[in-house]
Parts: C-alpha cells; sequence; structure tokens
C-alpha cells in the first residue's frame, strides 16, 4: 500500500470504503494491459457497491486480457478533506494509482442529483471538469447510465456518452480507443470515428442553437455525425455477459446480497416511470440461465442472501418454476432469496411462503397514487382490491407492517387525491383489525412515504410541469392534516432537491454552467440531505441568468423542440403523446402481455415484442 | 461437536477491517470454503463464530483466534487450507489447533509501535520516546458520551523496551491490559507521546503481536 494513502486511510471513519483488496476485486499488472479503465461511482461507496450496472461492466472489462478495469467512489467528506490537505489526488481502489493516469475515466450517471458529484471528482482528480479543457486523447471522460438519456445539462463536462445498455458498446468504444491510442491520434479524431458507434453520443458534434422564449430552435450535427443517436439494447440476456463473481465488501452496504438478474425493461409502462419505457422492450432470461448465474454468485461470494432483481420481478413469467429450482441447493446452502420489487396484484401463497423464510421488517409496495382515478392516470393498474387483497395475505401470514410509496404532485393530480393516500393507509388498518386471527396484542403500523414526482424525459408526463414549491407545501400540508392515526406513520422528504431534479432532468446544455457554478460554491453529494444546499443552487442558477421555473414548472408545447429529442431510445413521440392523451382522460393502458401499445420497441424485434408477435408490426 | 481454534493474521489492507465486518468476512470464508460448521438458528442462520478479543480498527495483527464448533470430523490442517483459499488479502491463517485456554483468561497484549519523524534518526525519535517515559505521568483524555476522563496511560504500561526495525526505525514493544475487564487501545498511547512531544507522528504503525493471559503467558 502507498504510504501516503496509508497515513490518510488511518485518520478516516469508514477506511474500507478507500482500502480495496476486497475478495474478488481485480487486480493485474498495469505494465500488461493496454487500457486502463475507471469506473466511477459518483457517490460513496456503499451507494455504488450495491449497483449492479458497475457489477456487470466490471466483471465484463476485467475478463479481457488487454483491460484493467478499477472502482472509484466519491469520498465522504472526512477523507475528501483529508486528501484536499495532504494533496493526495483521487485513486482507484485495486491500484491506488491516480484517476487522471488512466485511460478511460467512465461516470455511471444513475440520478441528476450525482452531477455536482461527477464534477468534484474529476477535480479531485486533478483534471479540468470541463471537456474542451482536456485537450489529450487521454484521459477520456465518458458517460453512461439512465441520465444519459438526457444528458444535455452536462454535456460539456464528458467526452461521450453511450446510450442504453454498455456491454457491447463499450467493448467496441474500448477497441477503437486502442486502435487510436496506439497511432497517436487527436482526441477529436478518435471522437468523429466514435460517434460512428451506434449507441455512442459526442456531444460536442453538435451544436445546440435557441429561440428568443429560450427553447431549443435546433441541434445540428456536424462532422458526419448521425443526426439521430440511438440506444443500444442487448437482445438475448441468455447469451449476454454476467459476472460469476461479486466484489465482496467489508463494511455493510446499502444491497450487500448476490444478485441475480431475471429481466431487463418492464411490461407495464407505468406513466411516471421513466425506467419503464428507456429499458423497453422487456427481456427474459431463462430460468435455467437464472438459476446458475445466482448459485455461481452464492458460491464465489458466501452471500446467504440471493435476491432476484428487475423493475417488476412478480412480472416474470415462470417466477414460481425459478423459486423451485433454486430452493433445491438454496435451502441446502442456507441461502434465501428475496425479491426486491412485489407487485400487489401478483403475489401469491408461494411468494409469502419464500418471504416469510426471511421475514425482516415489514412488506413494501408501490400503489404510487391514493384513487383508482389517480391510478388510471399514472397507468398503476393496481386496485384497492387487490392491495387489500394481499395485505390480507401477509397479515394472515403475520406480518403487522406495511409500508406504503407514494408520490404527489403528478399530473392532474387533486387535492382529493392527495387525501386518498392517508385514505387507503387508513383501510388497511381496518383490515387488519378485522383479522380474527391476527395476533393479539400486536399493533399494526402502516408507513406512507411520499416523495414528490420529477417528469422524465422519454415518459409521457415529459411534456408536464412539476407542482410549484408552493403547491407541494400545501399539498404536504394536506397529508400531514387528515388523519392521524397512531398507527399510520407518514414520510416525507422535500428540501428542494426534488425541484433540482426536475431542472437537471430536463435540462438542457446552458445548464452546464450552472451546475460548474452550483459545484464551485461547495455543492457535491447533493443526494445526501445534510450536503444538499437549495439556497447554492437557485443562486447558481441566477447568475447564470437561468430560471428554475422555465425548466421545472413550464408546461412545454407539444410541437417544442425538446433537448433531448436528438436521442433515440427506441419509444416514438407519437406514442408518448397518445399517452399523455390517455392520461388526461384517466384511461389505462394494458401492458404489454395483454396488447401491445405500438411504443415504437418492435423495430428491435427482441423480448416481449416478439413474445407478443409484435414483430409483424 | 468438536470446538476448534482457529489462528489467524490480519495485516495489510485486512487492517481496516472492522471487528463487526471481520465476523461477517470470516462467516462467508467458512461458507464459500463449505466448512461443516455449526450454524446460529432462527431466521437468518450463520456461523457461529467467537473471536478471541476484537482488535482496534486500523492495527495489524499477527495472532488472533476465532473458535468454531465442528459438526462433522475435519482434519486440523484441512481447515487451514480451505480457509485460506477464500480469504481476502491481508488475513491469513496460519493454524489451527484445539483451544487450550478459556477466552476469559486473556487479560494483556503485547504490541509494537513503528514511530518515525521525517528528517530524524531512529536514535533520535527513540530519545524523545524515552522523554516521555521519564518516570513522568502519560495523560491522555478519554472523551466518552458523557464525560472526559483523564488517564494516566503511564501506569498502564506493563513492560516496554525499544528496538528497532529492519529499516531503521524506533520500534517500541509494549504490553497493555487487554480482556474484557480492561482494555487499553495502544492508538492512545500514539496520541499520549504527540501530545507530550507536540508534533505528529510521519509514521506510527502498530501492531498487535501476542494476545497474553493475567500471568502473562501467552493465550493458546
Ligand atoms: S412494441 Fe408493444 S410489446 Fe414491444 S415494448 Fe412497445 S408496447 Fe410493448
Amino acid at each position: 500500500m502507498k504510504d501516503r494513502i496509508k497515513a490518510l486511510l488511518s485518520k478516516a471513519q469508514k477506511p474500507a470504503r478507500y482500502c480495496g483488496g476486497e475478495l474478488n476485486s481485480v487486480v493485474k499488472d498495469k505494465g500488461r494491459v493496454d487500457v486502463r479503465f475507471a469506473f466511477c461511482f459518483p457517490d460513496i461507496y456503499e451507494v455504488g457497491m450495491s449497483h449492479l450496472g458497475m457489477k456487470i461492466l466490471y466483471g465484463l472489462l476485467n475478463e479481457r486480457e488487454d483491460v484493467w478495469c478499477e472502482r472509484v467512489f466519491a469520498p465522504w467528506e472526512d477523507m475528501e478533506e483529508e486528501m484536499r490537505g495532504a494533496g493526495v489526488p483521487l485513486f482507484a481502489l485495486e491500484s491506488q494509482d491516480r484517476v487522471a493516469d488512466f485511460d478511460i475515466i467512465g461516470f455511471t450517471l444513475q440520478y441528476e442529483l450525482c452531477y455536482t458529484t461527477v464534477l468534484n471528482m474529476l477535480d479531485l482528480a486533478g483534471l479540468p471538469v470541463r471537456a474542451a479543457d482536456r485537450k489529450a486523447l487521454t484521459p477520456l471522460v465518458i458517460g453512461g447510465g439512465p441520465c444519459a438519456c438526457n444528458p444535455e445539462p452536462v454535456a460539456e463536462f464528458f467526452d461521450l456518452f453511450v446510450l442504453g445498455e454498455g456491454e457491447e458498446v463499450i467493448l467496441e468504444l474500448i477497441d477503437l480507443y486502442k486502435e487510436h491510442k496506439r497511432a497517436g491520434s487527436s482526441k477529436e479524431a478518435f471522437l468523429r470515428q466514435a460517434a460512428k458507434i451506434e449507441g455512442v453520443y459526442v456531444p460536442s458534434l453538435y451544436s445546440v442553437s435557441y429561440n428568443p422564449d429560450g427553447t431549443v430552435r435546433e441541434v445540428a450535427a456536424r462532422d458526419g455525425a448521425p443526426e439521430k443517436i440511438k440506444k443500444r439494447i442487448i437482445k438475448n440476456l441468455d447469451k449476454s455477459y454476467y459476472p460469476d463473481k461479486f466484489v465482496v465488501p467489508f463494511i455493510d452496504i446499502v444491497h450487500d446480497r448476490a444478485m441475480a438478474e431475471l429481466m431487463r425493461g418492464c411490461i407495464r409502462g407505468c406513466r411516471f416511470c421513466q425506467a419503464g419505457f428507456i429499458y423497453r422492450p422487456a427481456r427474459e432470461k431463462s430460468p435455467e440461465t437464472v438459476d446458475r448465474q445466482g448459485r455461481a454468485l452464492c458460491e464465489s461470494t458466501g452471500y446467504d442472501e440471493v435476491s432476484l432483481s428487475s423493475l417488476s420481478s412478480t412480472d416474470y413469467r415462470k417466477l414460481n418454476e425459478l423459486m423451485k429450482r433454486m430452493t433445491e441447493w438454496a435451502d441446502k446452502d442456507k441461502v434465501s432469496m428475496t425479491l426486491p420489487s412485489l407487485r400487489v396484484d401478483k403475489v401469491t401463497p408461494e411468494i409469502v411462503e419464500q418471504l416469510k423464510k426471511v421475514r425482516r421488517g415489514g412488506l413494501t409496495f408501490a400503489p404510487e397514487a391514493g384513487t383508482q382515478r389517480m391510478r388510471d392516470i399514472i397507468n398503476k393498474n393496481v386496485t384497492e382490491e387487490q392491495l387489500l387483497e394481499t395485505c390480507k395475505i401477509a397479515f394472515e401470514a403475520g406480518w403487522t407492517a406495511v409500508k406504503l410509496y407514494f408520490m404527489i404532485g403528478l399530473p392532474f393530480e387533486t387535492m382529493e387525491d392527495v387525501e386518498g393516500i392517508v385514505r387507503l393507509a387508513q383501510r388497511l388498518v381496518d383490515l387488519y383489525y378485522s383479522i380474527p386471527t391476527r395476533q393479539k396484542g400486536r399493533p399494526v403500523k402502516v408507513t406512507v412515504s411520499v416523495a414528490s414526482f420529477v417528469p422524465k424525459p422519454f415518459t409521457p408526463f415529459q411534456w408536464e410541469p412539476q407542482d410549484s414549491p408552493e403547491m407541494l407545501r400545501e399539498k404536504q400540508a394536506r397529508l400531514l392534516e387528515v388523519n392521524t392515526s397512531k398507527h399510520i406513520s407518514k414520510k416525507w422528504h422535500e428540501s428542494g432537491t426534488s425541484l433540482i431534479e426536475a431542472i437537471l432532468a430536463r435540462g438542457d446544455r446552458r445548464l452546464c454552467g450552472a451546475i460548474e457554478r452550483a459545484w464551485r460554491k461547495g455543492c457535491r453529494l447533493d443526494s445526501w440531505e445534510q450536503f444538499f444546499s437549495l439556497d447554492a443552487w437557485l443562486r447558481a442558477l441566477e447568475e447564470e441568468g437561468l430560471s428554475g421555473e422555465f425548466y421545472a414548472n413550464r408546461r412545454r408545447e407539444i410541437n417544442e423542440v425538446l433537448p433531448w429529442d436528438h436521442l433515440d431510445f427506441g419509444v416514438t413521440k407519437s406514442f408518448l403523446l397518445r399517452e399523455l392523451q390517455l392520461a388526461q382522460k384517466a384511461v389505462a393502458t394494458g401492458n404489454c402481455r395483454e396488447k401491445c401499445s405500438g411504443c415504437g420497441l418492435a423495430a428491435e424485434r427482441g423480448g416481449v415484442c416478439l413474445e407478443t408477435g409484435q414483430d409483424m408490426v | 461437536m468438536k470446538q476448534v481454534r482457529i489462528w489467524f493474521e490480519k495485516k495489510g489492507r485486512a487492517r481496516y477491517i472492522s471487528h463487526l465486518d471481520l465476523n461477517r468476512t470470516m462467516a462467508r470464508a467458512i461458507r464459500r470454503a463449505r466448512l461443516p460448521v455449526w450454524h446460529t438458528e432462527g431466521f437468518n442462520p450463520h456461523p457461529h463464530i467467537v473471536f478471541s478479543l476484537p482488535a482496534p480498527l486500523g492495527i495489524e495483527c499477527c495472532r488472533e483466534s476465532m473458535d468454531v464448533r465442528l459438526i462433522e470430523d475435519v482434519p486440523l490442517n484441512d481447515i487451514e487450507e480451505r480457509l485460506n483459499a477464500q480469504l481476502p488479502e491481508g488475513l491469513k491463517i496460519s493454524g489451527v489447533t484445539e483451544p487450550k485456554m478459556k477466552i476469559s483468561a486473556i487479560a494483556f497484549a503485547r504490541y509494537f509501535l513503528d514511530f518515525a519523524f521525517e528528517g530524524k534518526s531512529g536514535d533520535e525519535v527513540k530519545s524523545l520516546l524515552e522523554q516521555c517515559l521519564d518516570g513522568r505521568e502519560l495523560i491522555i483524555e478519554k472523551k466518552t458520551k458523557s464525560k472526559t476522563a483523564v488517564l494516566n496511560l503511564r501506569e498502564k504500561l506493563k513492560d516496554f523496551a525499544f528496538d528497532k526495525t529492519p529499516d531503521g526505525r524506533v520500534r517500541f514493544w509494549v504490553v497493555l491490559p487487554a480482556g474484557s475487564k480492561e482494555n487499553i487501545n495502544p492508538a492512545l498511547l500514539v496520541l499520549a507521546f504527540e501530545r507530550e512531544l507536540n508534533a505528529e507522528f510521519d509514521i506510527a504503525e502498530v501492531t498487535r503481536e501476542r494476545l497474553l493471559t493475567f500471568d502473562g503467558k501467552i493465550f493458546e
């Protein structure tokens, strides 16, 4: 270990965040690889290490003999202070080498509030934050992840973005990079070639012009870059790479378990949910694959828990068959299975049986809205009866705590819908006390967790305004007023983060300046309440001459050029518009298996679209 | 069921594994090695491990122990081999024995502390430290949640001696109370020296070399 880093570690609160050396972490001889890749997660270790996408790409890249991929996380404030004080730049966990010396620095952008952390990490690495100020080919700074579906607010900090699923395109990029590095190419020459790879977006090859009212007039491509950049999709998940090892952290992290990936995408199309649209089409792995991959991970890590992960695991068609198959070895090895995302309409007695084995705290459901009208608007096809029925099964099986997730500030919402949230919670309390077999003397606890809605690109609500902060406060007040049963606890977090998230999510390139200003004012780790400063953000916007309201609270015209219109995530604008109009009429849309709603993905000939015969469309 | 005592060292990066995390790390290694170790009962069964004495975060250890119960007979050197194949860098099994003493017999630990000040020779550092120990008090404030206690560390040093590391640094050997009755974290000694000298060491590395019993025998 390097002495300077050792000295810092002895002062850090949690040195295991920075020391590396965990089981299954990959150490190579740096003299024998061609490309050193720093995979950066712009949040702290415990959050980043829980992320499946990072584990997949880490394994995939390290399979290649010519590449060494290492992990980099944002330091917590104590460590940042020590690093800056001692002049120790950002380093990668495995080699403890400076990130600035790597070939490629890749950030995964999982949520908008990580943007200032990206800048802070580049700065800690000793690099200029703006791509234009990093003249050489090396290090190349690239981004990916869900926020890359509208990367405009961070476009000036990155050399390129990868759109969609990264497993194939990252390898193509590395091959191209190797060629150019060997030939001593300029960064510009490399980027012009990279832009020809499907799924690669090079923002510097596009110039954006604006209308007098501030909306985007045109995004013009140059130097042969494509007009539209298409996201990448892995068609056959059974054949795609999946790691048989996870790095096993020493410290407790957010999700400290093995993860068997069931599928990607979601058949549902909840209208608020960006993941439900940008990861289309839904594609399942076969139970054989999931079983094999889950088992391999448990064996290589020693984890005693494997989560069956996906956006909506109860929609996996062969869930019962899979669980039966896995139980055969899992019981023997004392491994338990967990389902991260339960749909209330899909909970079967088999699932309840499984869940009972690992009973830990309460059951969690996400009805998202309190009234049927509102659930139809957002296309959350769950009825109150289904929720009650499921909770009845759970209560009868001995559960006494239920946690429900909701949103307020949804489009077309009324105060009645807001009150409906608490009414629904009360109905669950009543249900509990009507069950004769409940355990006497054990009170029920219903936790209502409420978040503010943030409109996102590539959803039917992409044109809709976010409620103003005043309106959100009013709704919150009402929520707290109605029904104060001691069995219901209401959780609400709102410190202005959702406003900033809304600005960044649908922002354009002019926000780059505001993000840089916010970072210079000390913003980083914005998703951590103790670090978030609304005031700093608002001042940054003002100094940049930008209005937060313009981005967050304005209804956008249907014919307006949206900042992300040149990016193609498969879902067509006409489909999203159709969905918005149905929402307005409170009409729900069936899921992909019930009826294809012609979202545009059928052209990709994969997953659920094939299953329903939509490839013929 | 047969109880066995597994001896291990904790060095390099592994020194940053806290006690709680060490428990989990060892449990996972046992699972991966598929050792027939008795598991706790209940909703979350996990291998039952009893450590001799938690080590403070950030120090290296030469010989720590953990006890497990075997539900099937396994040759002792088999355990060593199978576990070593599953441990992360820095953790290493050095032997497996039958427990000879009770864990409650542990009362002291022997440490060695390597010190360096940039620009000062080993002998210079040694004489500085000697001054600190020159029969005077060695005071340190110990903060707990409610109050600050003043502790005279000088009284707690049971035995000490100076030595040299292979690369010429000062090595300070010391025996301190360790165990369930009284436990003195050697990091306090580093702080006390720094306070006395009014300077921060450039290098201050602590190693727990052996655990000792009441009568100064090596814990086995
Ligand atoms: S094309 Fe049809 S089946 Fe395929 S994802 Fe879109 S709506 Fe679903």
